[in-house]
């Protein structure tokens, strides 16, 4: 089932449209518990197991979860595990658990349900491009279907009840993957990071440690899911992305405008070393990659589709890489394999 | 006694003092430079909720711990799942729906310092799973709205009425 997910590209990876990739894709993901038993991390070994047969129950009656593959923890390995981590459909502590634990997850990948993370269920829906007001419709039409089979924990005053007080009430996380290097390359995402902190919003770096992400590439979510309805919540962040995006917009403008030179001689430089380098480091080709989709954005450089470099991105993280080459790879060959991946795919386009 | 105390080992002197202002509540963290460096904290960065709660939790061991008027308070239990309070205080984690009830107390003054508000507007289940169809919860609403104007929570009140306005509306609309 792992073959078929690795086989499959993600329908949330891939723009739909020609418009510069500074949002690349939205989430959105509701915390759930089951009423009647204890929150995981206090919960037995077997009243988890009894979560994963009511929740899979319920799942069942869904259409929508259908034709969703069922993929149970305990069977897979610690690469499939990462893989699932490195596609976004299951949390770094839901991969690195012992217990009984199963993920749900629709083929087209727009949808994955989380069962026995830090809460019963993380349901989460995920959407090119920013369209966090579709994929909150989307998921909460599923959280109510499933929601007709199972008695979740729920306070008049807490709202939906979760085991750490930082999700209760709506249970709800939005976020919004960007694609920032104008704003990372003039300093100013620092300036952003602290406004949007001051409205309860946090902007993270999508790899690598917080302060230094790679690939400029940042994950901006909301903080406080309680007092403030879904629907509020999401047009907030929407509203600040939309913001942001503005602003990356304004500055990627003014820099193709005053350093023309600059500008086409980084993104020529990154084309270069990513066509024939024969050693690439995880870090540096995704930095490389950011510098190619920006080139792309701005009309400099047009050999290369924008969805070639939104996969490559996927697919040059460890566990991709050793999913895609179908054995166990040491990090000084998965160096060499993702340089041979990188030049092959834009040798395509060539 | 003028200087700060590191929220977090309170031991050294803080120097690092994060405020942040949402819907009007004031929120601040003092820290020593050595515990922000330990906490991988940038300057740039807005702190993480979990770093709030730790803060928070930690002040309510050690208030907890003084035990002037409680001192069996951190040996309260949940019935269901057998959470101490200790462990919730340690651990930052509730066991299961009944501790919510069961740590109300604690629970109200880290809810809204993490949360900045007091009462879920929302989603609810359509189906009255919890044993709490609309009237009841409605009860329940207008029990806490009085509380509040009781005990002069003016600014709890706003959203315990507007909850109220939704669901009675909702109630009236109904088939």
């Amino acid at each position: 089932m792992i073959a078929a997910l690795v086989a499959h590209k993600p329908a949330w990876l891939l723009a739909r449209s020609d418009a510069p990739m500074i949002a690349v894709s939205s989430r959105v993901r509701v915390a759930r518990n089951l009423a009647a038993l204890p929150f995981p991390w206090r919960a037995t070994v077997k009243q988890r197991e009894q979560v994963i047969e009511q929740v899979q129950a319920a799942a069942r009656a869904v259409p929508e979860l259908a034709d969703a593959h069922l993929l149970m923890l305990q069977a897979l390995s610690g690469i499939d595990r990462q893989f699932l981590v490195e596609r976004h459909l299951a949390s770094p502590e839901f991969a690195a658990q012992d217990g009984p634990a199963a993920l749900l997850v629709t083929p087209d990948q727009t949808f994955a349900l989380m069962i026995i993370e830090e809460d019963h269920l993380r349901l989460q829906a995920l959407a090119p491009g920013l369209a966090l007001t579709q994929t909150w419709d989307i998921l909460d039409r599923l959280d109510s279907a499933l929601e007709q089979h199972l008695a979740y924990a729920f306070s008049a005053r807490y709202g939906y009840l979760t085991a750490c007080p930082t999700n209760v009430g709506t249970g709800l996380r939005a976020s919004v993957m960007v694609h920032v290097p104008a704003l990372v390359q003039q300093h100013k995402i620092g300036a952003v990071i602290s406004a949007v902190g001051k409205v309860g919003i946090a902007v993270r770096g999508l790899y690598g440690e917080q302060s230094e992400a790679r690939g400029n590439l940042f994950q901006i979510s909301n903080q406080i899911t309680l007092g403030r309805a879904e629907g509020d919540i999401i047009q907030q962040l929407t509203h600040l992305i939309s913001r942001v995006i503005e602003h990356e917009t304004k500055l990627r403008d003014a820099l193709e405008k005053n350093e023309p030179h600059q500008v086409r001689n980084a993104v020529g430089r990154a084309y270069g070393t990513l066509r024939y380098a024969e050693i690439l480091k995880s870090d540096e080709a995704t930095d490389l990659l950011s510098t190619l989709l920006m080139g792309i954005d701005l009309h400099v450089f047009e050999t290369v589709e924008r969805n070639c470099i939104a996969e490559l991105l996927i697919d040059i993280q460890p566990a991709h890489l050793q999913k895609l080459y179908g054995r166990e790879l040491s990090p000084e060959q998965r160096d060499l394999m993702r340089a041979t991946l990188v030049r092959e795919r834009l040798q395509q386009h060539a | 006694m003028t200087t700060m105390r590191c929220s977090l080992c309170k031991k050294k002197d803080a120097t690092i003092h994060y405020t942040e202002v949402v819907d009007n509540a004031l929120q601040k963290i003092h820290l020593c430079e050595a515990c922000a460096r330990e906490k991988g904290i940038n300057i740039a960065l807005p702190f993480s909720f979990s770093d709030i709660m730790s803060a928070l939790t930690q002040g309510l061991q050690s208030l907890q711990a003084g035990g002037e008027e409680e001192p069996d308070a951190l040996a309260l239990a949940c019935p269901l799942c057998g959470l101490t309070l200790k462990q919730f205080v340690k651990q930052g984690r509730l066991g299961c729906q009944q501790c919510y009830a069961v740590f109300d107390r604690a629970l109200r003054d880290i809810v809204r310092s993490v949360q900045k508000a007091p009462q879920h507007v929302g989603k609810q289940p359509a189906h009255a799973h919890n044993g709490q169809p609309v009237p009841l919860r409605i009860a329940e609403l207008e029990q806490a709205l009085a509380q509040a104007v009781a005990q002069e929570r003016y600014e709890d009140c706003a959203p315990l009425r507007d909850e109220l306005r939704r669901l009675r509306t909702s109630a009236e609309t109904a088939p």
